[in-house]
């Protein structure tokens, strides 16, 4: 090592695998100063390959103004999109723009072996075939615009070098290349031949103590190593300490959790600040991920055309625009009005109106200027143009908020105004877009980028494997080498043909390829310290994993202390240190005389149906959001039928006038009936009713009041009496408010109380200590001796029928006769009612659901009512009863 | 015994040329067979990758996998000496496979990658991956976690077109109108349609024209109706034909013209195609109910039999009593033949050839939709970059070719599949099935490619993922494409004591139909033999049949605890397992297991959600996720750590104006002072995380709040924790941006998931349901609740049969229902095939539950007696009706004896409505230290961020950069190479370095002036002169250096430094601000004070190198302007 550092001192350039291994090696170098006694030296040069290549791309652009074109790799990527798009394949492919990264792989690989697309030419399959095709195009393309792809970049350089173009350092090392491609290697050609001296290093080669570890799943796995690393911290040891994950992405958020939590256990405590971390993870976060991002991408997506509610509670109650804070709760309050409403999406300029009316001024007026400076938005332009409209949309909307930034969020902004840049930069290749697909880039670039906030340097490494060959640490860990992953699974290149790809040895070409190097690799990672840890997962899910073969020869580490003692996790020590009590809760306290009651009739039912329903709805206001379905909601189609029938019956006083109408007429005027009301609904719901929805929507009312209409026909005489009559009704020490839907006068003089209903009914429901539908019991007896019959106006599309009971017989078909005396029965009613009443009035809360599970089933108050606890066991009996 | 009969077929099943389809019964060790014919082929192939095995799960595929490397293990080591001959025989064929793999250099045991086992959607995807453009893919997409919403996504875009005029907006039009307009439905329709589309939408596909539609429709109804017609044919004993004539003539000519039996007038022979005539013969054979006309009383004139008494004429009425007797005693003969009874009942009801015009209208409308939404969807896994399952496999059949024209997959793979192994072959789907024959197009036979085939249809009970038996059963038969398959059975059950295994024979035989029908997937039994002796142990019978004469739940329960307990007793090291067909059955076992203090295994058994410390989790995000869940908050301040009463909740929630709950928590005057003091902490942890929001991933808000809140402490044992950190994985899966894109799908992931069982579980006992025993094992087998209807099935708006037909399948697609009315013939008949389906493979559910055990098996089933005190059968639909015939005498003896000896006493309890909350004052304790990181010299740093950096716009700081780079040119190449004209020759230079720095288009022409200017200026100016001057000494430009300063290796790049002919080292800062307005001393020097620590930096650095005296500088080439003072060194400075 020490030769190495001192033929770095001596003004050697070395050129890295990546620039982990550069700042390693930095790291190296400075220490050896360091214990050299030096206190300062020239900053040695020591980059990753491929940045000193973009280094000498600039100089020769100094020397050379006449140059192409360099494409950034978005652009590239741009490019390879419209060519595969534009080819006869274009049509049938799922997603062009992650085929063009796919193709833009094979892309690389041809350059990195110095091949001409011309060697794919009389190549069978198809997907050779169109790779070919679109390789053609891309670099006729290049050529034409005289543009240049990065993978091609190496060879540029090669080629400026070679005709000494270029001047350069008199000595190159070249480090950590376990694989060098034949474009490396002409690269190193080039600098030979432009005079300087090029040595490829191999790392120097140390030996160490690994040992093995089987743990029971990957989560085993990081919890070990966390608590490994607790113990290493803790004893003083400074680092570096490598932790080395093959599957990197996958793990990342538990090894960032289960870290924490053993490392940092207080952390949990406190979400007021990021914490310091003695952990570094090498890889970003996607940064369409991050919320400051989704939010700016979301207001991007959400002006354009109706959206879904969600998608609008989610803007509605992010932080990161204007109000975000002030008005958090209000907003909060009218995404729950919204969707109550019924409408499962919103416009843009609905929410504006909305939002005006409901008590948040300044998202409505964020809303207008944002919506006003979208309308004033050119139709077309240039990506360039677009990010600063962008820009600009997103000023007018405040982003990213009024609260403070903290370092994250604020280094995300930075991320964001890169990303734009970037974005801009595909003018070069996408001259003009229009909006949609502006955005549609923008998204995808947003997704693809990862965001890695920076760091002071830390103790701790976690990486993946590439990045980790050629380091070395003082301690480290390698997880996760089970047989599925290590050797990996050959993946060819499925654009290039595979046995190009196995006999060049390309990389993941072949099964023989693949294990030759991991073993080369395994040698390195497993000597990267003194002692090694490699451990691999037992299971996977429900499957069984097996060891690597390629650590099984490897002493398994017998057990240390840290590993069978870990400290204890702090969940743990809190749940030891539990104290409870038992306690009995199920009586609210008493209704006091002065508060009014809401909630109607359905108090009644909901006592009925569980005593602590009725109090969390109608004393607490126990209410979930509602999650709007498409088109109309079962209620709204309800309170359709119920709203034609109470104009039709305005116009239509009795059965005289009725029978009065011939079919055609009455047709008819059901008809304008019916198109006034959806006129009016459509205002109401403008986005459910549309043109044809409405139509239909018409057509479905008067066939259903038409049927209904017959069927009244058939009735003796009869008069409406009155039509949604509200009326305070007062029983069992509480007064409700209740609107029956119709109220007729009979023949005999009484009234008959009609409720329509457009679900399943059953008379059944009204009797019993605890009725079902107490609706039409109670209205019976507000109107006390009067009311002579009640009945379900049954309106479904397989039957209209009336379904109820009378004092006398005959009064209409479906409607029987009281097996008990009239009286009696309402007699009967009264005391049930009067309890249900009292019950609630008394604050009676307990849970007891009439019919267990099953009256559970649509009732949304589990977490609050506490069944499943009471229950002791989260099963529902569905079936139970015999023959 | 103990001696494997049916070795010769497990011998046959290694021959490495042939084809099998092998049947395994349960516990006949199919894996071992597996494995030792992969070691076979492995002998003979030229890649091991040329062999693939097909498993169901991924599971599966790692056992087998595990068993194949066992093997070859096996044979690297010398051979045990206790091996049985099985084990002996696997090594053997090992040592032949490594020989060949030594031989091509495979290094299997170091790269056993190369050993391609796996599921069917991994090797779809590994073909659609290989074949992107084949595939249509071009790249391989993700799987989707959550392919619901992409359907619903896609059905709410086909729907939306119902405004758009598109060609098939009249369709939709029509589906609304048929569905009562009800766009809900419509859409959870297609929605359901979309997940089962490989089952549809390939028969639709090809089709461009409605009138091919409609004719390929109703072929597959002429189809069940020529195959229904058929069988009955095939089924009627020809030697009855002319005496069903003779009837039939007799009856035809006694009724009226519009009788159903009219048409038989002049019948000969059986009817041939003619539904109306077999119809007028059912109608002379079986009664209304569908069994035999049998009786004569039951024989009237209604059926064209006048009464003797209804003719004076003697002769006429012994003719009409002879022909009565005659029919009777046909339907007698009939009545034996096995089937026949049900393939009549079948053609009654059959529906029609053709769909009527209303039918068609709207099954052509939804033909129509369903392709536009199947395409609908496929552009949303093109922008959400993911598919389904269902999409990887369809993609891979396209990949695979034309059946005649298969693709070459040697190219795109790299090796030619010349050997299928395929497991779990009963469970195959239309869709995989189609595959296979994909796969082996083109085989010949003979050329050395072979195809292993291996299940057990008695166990196929996955009919709900689509399992069809009758596939297993048709392979069996005819072979897969051109492959001939050879049977092959295998019959020694190495699992159960001869006890069970007779028990099952003996039994099964009977609860499986006699005769094997694909159609229906009715699957006849097959024989085993039991390897191990009678058990010596046992006390009593192997089998034992608890009958009970009433649905007595808890009486059942309490039963089964005793059992267990027994169990245990008998065999401390036995397993133990409780299986159900419905979790449901399972409340009052659990209750009571509980109850007798065992702690079960439970698999799969409780809902997650319902656990209470997931359901305070749930309440917990929903609450912190949206102020305005009311439900959700309240529920937080009822939960555990909060514990309020109802009294202050009511209190709280008293409120004249609807505010949100948490705006109410702050005001709480009017609550109890426990009550305040129980909000307060509270209030405390939720103010801090409602002001982080969107700031950490949801996982570590909602578990921080959690724990702050005591979460931990709040639960009943320790499996609640575990529980509780599968709730929190969810939440990390589930993550968007810090919170969830919809409540919904929280709901609905959960409601997938199931708690996990008790960590301290005994796990001798165990408890699941059947289906997830399959594969499985136990000791002691109970099966609790065999007298239980099955759970209700659902009746599905839009049914369809994938049917088998000449050349491939068809379907058969009913009309769907108009709301408000009947379903049709067509639904019908399909759902009464599917009943039938169902029905039988409830039978070999049962086999499966079965033959689970090893020593003993305990099955418990009720029935009722009639009034009159009679047996009755057990339920329909129950388990135990299927049994019925063979443990009946069981119930029959009950009933005599009337026996009630009860088991142990055991109290369940009822819900005890207490609840449980933290006491009041609980602190929780803390958390251990953070780890302290000690601080070293630690290795580089680059210099802290240049504010610059972050101030100036982009532009100003690219500008800053060429320019920068420029003055580093002129540095190097010495003022003397540089003019004006060079200058501005290099404008084209500056923009493309501009451009590449990333200055947008539009700003660079400025951008170029301003580096101009700067460098003219530079140039121009007296002090830029100096500064480049050639006369000073040690003159470097961005000099790079690094140096310890403050214990930190700091690295800098120095814009520009030299020695002056004084002596004195001047480090000078170039910044390429600008300025308007009239105050620029001031900016200047707000600038100098805003760099004057980086500078001083530099200077701290440069004085480690030598001694002279510094001076500082800052010059701004683009305002003229320099600023400078002179370095002090601080005293402190010593020793660095
Ligand atoms: S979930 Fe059941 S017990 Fe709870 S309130 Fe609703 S009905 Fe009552």
């Amino acid at each position: 090592m020490s030769d190495l550092l001192q033929r770095i001192a001596s003004g050697a350039t070395v050129l890295t695998v990546n620039s982990r291994l550069s700042r390693h090696l930095m790291g190296e170098y400075e220490q050896w100063q360091l214990k050299q006694g030096n206190t300062h030296w020239p900053t040695p040069q020591i980059v990753p390959w491929n940045g000193w290549v973009q280094r000498q791309w600039q100089e020769l652009a100094f020397v050379d103004v006449d140059l192409p074109t360099l494409l950034a790799e978005e652009s590239a990527l741009a490019l390879w999109e419209r060519v595969i798009e534009a080819s006869r394949w274009g049509e049938l492919l799922l997603n062009s723009q992650a085929t063009a990264r796919a193709a833009m792989q094979a892309w690389r690989l041809l350059r990195q072996w110095q091949l001409q697309p011309a060697v794919l030419a009389h190549e069978e399959g198809a997907d050779v075939e169109a790779f070919y095709a679109w390789a053609e195009a891309f670099q006729k393309r290049c050529h034409k615009e005289r543009w240049l792809d990065e993978a091609a970049l190496p060879n540029q350089i090669a080629a400026a070098l070679a005709d000494g173009k270029l001047s350069v350092a008199t000595e190159f090392l070249w480090i950590g290349f376990d694989d060098l491609t034949p474009q490396h290697q002409a690269l190193m050609a080039a600098q030979q031949q432009a005079g300087a001296a090029v040595t490829q290093l191999d790392l120097p080669h140390k030996s160490a103590q690994p040992h093995t570890l089987a743990c029971a799943d990957s989560s085993a796995e990081i919890r070990a190593i966390a608590a490994w690393l607790r113990q290493l911290l803790d004893s003083g040891e400074p680092g570096p300490i490598g932790v080395v994950v093959p599957e990197l992405a996958a793990q990342r958020h538990n090894i960032e959790r289960i870290f924490d939590e053993a490392l940092l256990p207080g952390a949990v405590l406190d979400l007021s600040q990021p914490h310091p971390k003695p952990y570094d993870i090498s890889l970003g976060y996607g940064l369409a991920t991050l919320p400051v991002v989704h939010t700016a991408l979301n207001l991007f997506a959400l002006v354009r055309a109706p959206a879904p509610l969600h998608q609008w509670g989610r803007l509605l109650l992010s932080p990161f625009i204007t109000g975000g804070e002030q008005e958090y709760l209000l907003r909060a309050q009218l995404d729950a009005t919204l969707r109550r409403h019924g409408e499962s999406s919103l416009t843009l300029k609905n929410l504006i109106y909305q939002a005006g009316r409901h008590h948040c001024p300044l998202l409505a007026q964020l809303l207008k200027r944002f919506a006003d400076s979208y309308s004033a938005l050119p139709r077309r332009q240039s990506p360039a143009a677009w990010a600063r409209s962008f820009e600009q949309l997103l000023q007018t909307a405040g982003w990213p908020g009024e609260r403070s930034l903290d370092s994250h969020e604020y280094q995300t902004v930075e991320a964001w105004r890169k990303l734009l840049l970037r974005f801009a930069a595909l003018t070069e290749v996408l001259p003009e877009l229009n909006y949609a697909d502006a955005l549609k880039q923008l998204r995808q670039l947003a997704g693809s980028t990862l965001f890695q906030p920076q760091s002071q340097s830390r103790p701790i490494q976690v990486m993946g494997v590439l990045e980790a060959v050629g380091l070395e640490f003082a301690h480290c860990w390698v997880m996760g080498l089970h047989d599925g992953v290590w050797p990996p699974a050959p993946q060819p290149n499925p654009f290039l043909p595979i046995t190009l790809q196995r006999s060049l040895q390309m990389p993941h070409a072949s099964a023989e390829r693949e294990l030759n190097f991991a073993t080369q690799v395994s040698r390195r990672l497993f000597a990267a310290a003194p002692q090694v840890i490699i451990s691999y997962p037992q299971h996977e899910g429900d499957s069984e994993l097996r060891p690597s073969p390629l650590i099984a020869e490897i002493e398994p580490l017998s057990p240390p202390d840290w590993l069978t003692q870990p400290p204890p996790r702090y969940r743990n020590q809190i749940f030891a240190a539990r104290v409870l009590e038992q306690y009995s809760d199920w009586q609210g306290p008493a209704l006091a005389d002065d508060l009014p009651v809401t909630g109607g009739t359905s108090i009644f039912k909901d006592q009925a149906a569980c005593p602590f329903r009725a109090f969390a709805r109608h004393r607490l206001g126990a209410e979930s959001l509602e999650e709007p379905a498409s088109g109309l909601g079962a209620a709204e189609r309800g309170s359709l039928v119920h709203k034609v029938l109470e104009q039709f019956w305005k116009q239509t006083n009795d059965l005289h006038s009725l029978n009065q109408l011939d079919t055609e007429a009455l047709q008819q005027r059901v008809t304008e009936v019916v198109v006034a009301i959806i006129a009016v609904e459509a205002q109401k719901y403008p986005q459910i009713f549309s043109e044809r929805f409405a139509q239909l929507e018409c057509n479905r009312l008067i066939k259903l009041t038409c049927a209904w209409l017959e069927v009244e026909r058939g009735r003796p005489t009869f008069a409406v009496a009155a039509l949604e009559a509200e009326q305070l009704f007062a029983i069992g020490g509480i007064e409700v408010k209740m609107k029956a839907d119709r109220i007729d006068k009979l023949a005999s003089g009484g009234e008959m109380i009609i409720d329509y209903k457009t679900g399943k009914t059953s008379v059944n429901d009204w009797f019993g200590e605890r009725l079902n539908e107490p609706q039409l019991p109670l209205y019976a007896l507000a109107q006390g001796h009067a009311a002579e019959a009640i009945t379900f106006a049954s309106l479904r599309p397989e039957r209209c029928a009336f379904q109820g009971v009378s004092k006398d017989e005959a009064v209409a078909k479906g409607i029987s006769q009281s097996k008990i005396d009239w009286g009696v029965q309402q007699g009967i009613w009264r005391d049930a009612l009067t309890n249900l009443a009292q019950e609630f009035r008394q604050g009676r809360a307990v849970v007891e659901p009439k019919e267990g599970a099953k009256t559970c089933t649509y009732c949304d108050l589990g977490p609050l009512c506490r069944i499943n606890e009471l229950n002791g066991l989260g099963l529902a009996e569905v079936e139970s009863e015999d023959e | 015994m103990n001696r494997v009969v049916d070795a010769a077929q497990r011998l046959q099943a290694l021959e490495p040329n042939g084809s099998f389809i092998v049947q395994a019964p349960a516990g006949s060790g199919k894996t071992g067979l597996i494995t030792q014919r992969f070691l076979v082929l492995l002998a003979r192939v030229n890649s091991p990758e040329e062999i693939i095995a097909i498993t169901f799960t991924r599971k599966a595929a790692a056992e087998m996998r595990d068993r194949l490397l066992s093997a070859l293990r096996l044979a690297t080591k010398p051979l045990p000496v206790d091996a049985d001959p099985y084990l002996k025989q696997t090594r053997d064929l090992a040592c032949i496979a490594l020989e060949r793999d030594a031989e091509l250099n495979w290094q299997l045991l170091t790269n056993p990658a190369r050993l391609r086992i796996q599921t069917i959607d991994s090797l779809c995807a590994s073909l659609t991956r290989q074949l992107p453009i084949m595939a249509r893919f071009g790249a391989q997409p993700a799987i989707a976690d959550d392919p619901d919403s992409l359907y619903r996504e896609a059905a709410q875009q086909t729907l939306a077109d119902l405004e758009r005029g598109e060609a098939w907006s009249p369709a939709i039009e029509h589906l609304l109108a048929h569905l009562d307009n009800n766009l809900a439905v419509a859409e959870s329709m297609l929605v359901q349609m979309l997940a089962k589309r490989d089952q549809w939408l390939r028969h639709l596909v090809s089709l461009s024209s409605e009138d091919e539609r409609r004719e390929l429709l109703q072929l597959a109804l002429q189809g069940v109706i020529d195959a229904t017609l058929q069988r009955a044919q095939q089924l009627f004993p020809a030697a009855h034909i002319s005496e069903l004539c003779g009837v039939m003539n007799f009856a035809a000519n006694h009724v009226n013209d519009d009788h159903a039996m009219a048409c038989c007038r002049e019948l000969s022979d059986l009817p041939d195609e003619d539904v109306a005539q077999w119809q007028g013969v059912i109608e002379l054979l079986l009664k209304q109910d569908g069994e035999w006309r049998s009786n004569a009383k039951g024989v009237t004139a209604k059926q064209g039999f006048p009464a003797p008494s209804s003719t004076k004429d003697k002769s006429e009425a012994q003719l009409f009593t002879r022909k009565k007797t005659a029919l009777v005693e046909l339907t007698g003969l009939l009545s034996e033949v096995p089937d026949l009874q049900q393939a009549l009942n079948d053609i009654r009801s059959l529906p029609g050839p053709n769909y009527s015009d209303d039918q068609w209208q709207i099954v052509e409308a939804m033909c129509e939709l369903l392709l536009v939404a199947a395409a609908h969807l496929r552009v949303v896994f093109g922008s959400r970059g993911q598919v389904d399952f269902s999409e990887i496999q369809q993609s891979a059949l396209q990949a695979l070719g034309e059946e005649d024209n298969p693709t070459d997959l040697a190219l795109a793979l790299d090796y030619r599949i010349q050997h299928l192994l395929v497991d779990e072959f009963q469970d195959t789907s239309f869709g995989q099935y189609r595959l296979l024959q994909r796969l082996t197009a083109g085989w010949q036979r003979g050329d050395g490619r072979t195809l292993f085939l291996v299940g057990d249809p008695m166990q196929s009970i996955y009919r709900f993922r689509e399992a069809e038996v009758g596939l297993y059963l048709r392979a069996r038969h005819e072979g897969i494409g051109e492959i001939a398959l050879t049977p092959l059975t295998l019959s020694v059950n190495f699992r159960s004591k001869a006890g069970i295994v007779e028990w099952v024979n003996q039994s099964f035989a009977q609860v499986f139909p006699q005769q094997e029908d694909a159609t229906v997937g009715a699957v006849s039994y097959s024989d085993s033999v039991a390897f191990h002796d009678h058990a010596q142990d046992q006390n009593g019978a192997a089998v034992q049949i608890h009958a009970a004469l009433s649905h007595d739940i808890e009486g059942e329960a309490k039963q089964l605890v005793q059992l267990v307990g027994e169990a245990l007793q008998q065999n401390p090291n036995g397993t133990v397992a409780v299986l159900v067909r419905a979790r449901s059955h399972l409340v009052m076992v659990v209750a009571a297991l509980k109850c007798a203090g065992l702690r079960y295994r439970a698999i799969e058994i409780e809902a997650l959600g319902h656990r209470p410390v997931v359901q305070d989790l749930y309440a917990l995000t929903r609450a912190l996720l949206h102020p305005a869940d009311r439900v959700a908050w309240l529920a937080l301040l009822r939960a555990p750590w909060c514990g309020l009463s109802l009294a202050d909740l009511a209190a709280l929630t008293n409120a004249p104006r609807r505010a949100v709950v948490w705006e109410l928590m702050q005001d709480v005057a009017s609550l109890s002072v426990t009550g305040q003091q129980r909000l307060q902490q509270l209030r405390v942890v939720l103010a801090q995380a409602l002001q982080s929001r969107g700031r950490h991933r949801l996982r570590r808000w909602i578990e921080s709040v959690w724990v702050q809140l005591g979460g931990p402490a709040c639960v009943e044992n320790a499996t609640d924790l575990e529980d509780a950190e599968v709730f929190f994985n969810l939440l990390d899966k589930l993550d968007s941006a810090s919170g969830l894109d919809e409540l919904k799908q929280l709901d609905e992931s959960l409601a997938q998931l199931y708690a996990l069982p008790d960590v301290d579980a005994d796990e001798r006992i165990q408890v699941m349901t059947i289906h997830k025993s399959k594969g499985l094992e136990f000791d002691t087998v109970i099966l609790p609740g065999l007298g239980r209807k099955a759970p209700p099935g659902d009746s599905p708006m839009l049914v369809w049969q994938e049917r088998w037909s000449e050349g491939g399948s068809e379907l058969l697609l009913a009309p769907v229902r108009a709301t408000g009315e009947e379903h049709d013939a067509i639904y019908r008949y399909v759902q009464k095939i599917a009943a039938q389906k169902g029905e039988y493979e409830t039978g070999r559910v049962l086999y499966v539950a079965a033959t689970r055990a090893k020593r003993r098996l305990h099955l418990l089933g009720h029935t009722t007696l009639s009034e009159e005190d009679e047996l009755r059968e057990p339920q329909k639909s129950s388990l135990l009706r299927l049994l019925w015939p063979v443990v009946q005498p069981h119930f029959s003896e009950l009933q005599r004896v009337e026996s009630s000896s009860q088991p142990v006493e055991l109290v369940l309890p009822t819900a005890a409505p207490v609840l449980r909350r933290l006491v009041c004052d609980w602190q929780r304790p803390s958390p251990t230290a953070a780890v302290t990181v000690i601080n070293q010299v630690t290795a580089g740093g680059d210099e802290p961020l240049d504010p610059d950096y972050l101030w100036a716009s982009d532009s100003a700081r690219h500008i800053g950069t060429v320019v920068h780079e420029l003055l580093q040119r002129i540095g190097e190449e010495g003022m003397g190479q540089w003019s004006a004209v060079r200058i501005e020759s290099l404008c084209p230079y500056y923009q493309i370095a501009l451009s590449r720095l990333g200055v947008v288009i539009d700003e660079l022409p400025t951008a170029v002036l301003r580096v101009e200017q700067a460098l003219l200026q530079t140039l121009g100016d007296k002090r830029g002169r100096w500064l480049f001057d050639d006369s000073h000494q040690e003159n470097r430009c961005e000099y790079a250096v690094s140096g310890l300063l403050n214990d930190q290796v700091v690295r800098s790049v120095i814009d520009r430094t030299f020695v002056d002919a004084e002596g004195r080292r001047w480090i000078v800062d170039y910044k390429t601000a600008s300025h308007e307005g009239d105050d620029l001393d001031n900016f200047i020097a707000a600038e100098a004070l805003r760099y004057r620590p980086q500078l001083e930096r530099y200077a701290q650095m440069m004085a480690l190198e030598d001694e002279r005296p510094i001076e500082l500088g800052l010059y701004f080439p683009l305002l003229k302007k320099w600023y400078s003072w002179s370095y002090l060194s601080p005293v402190s400075h010593e020793g660095g």
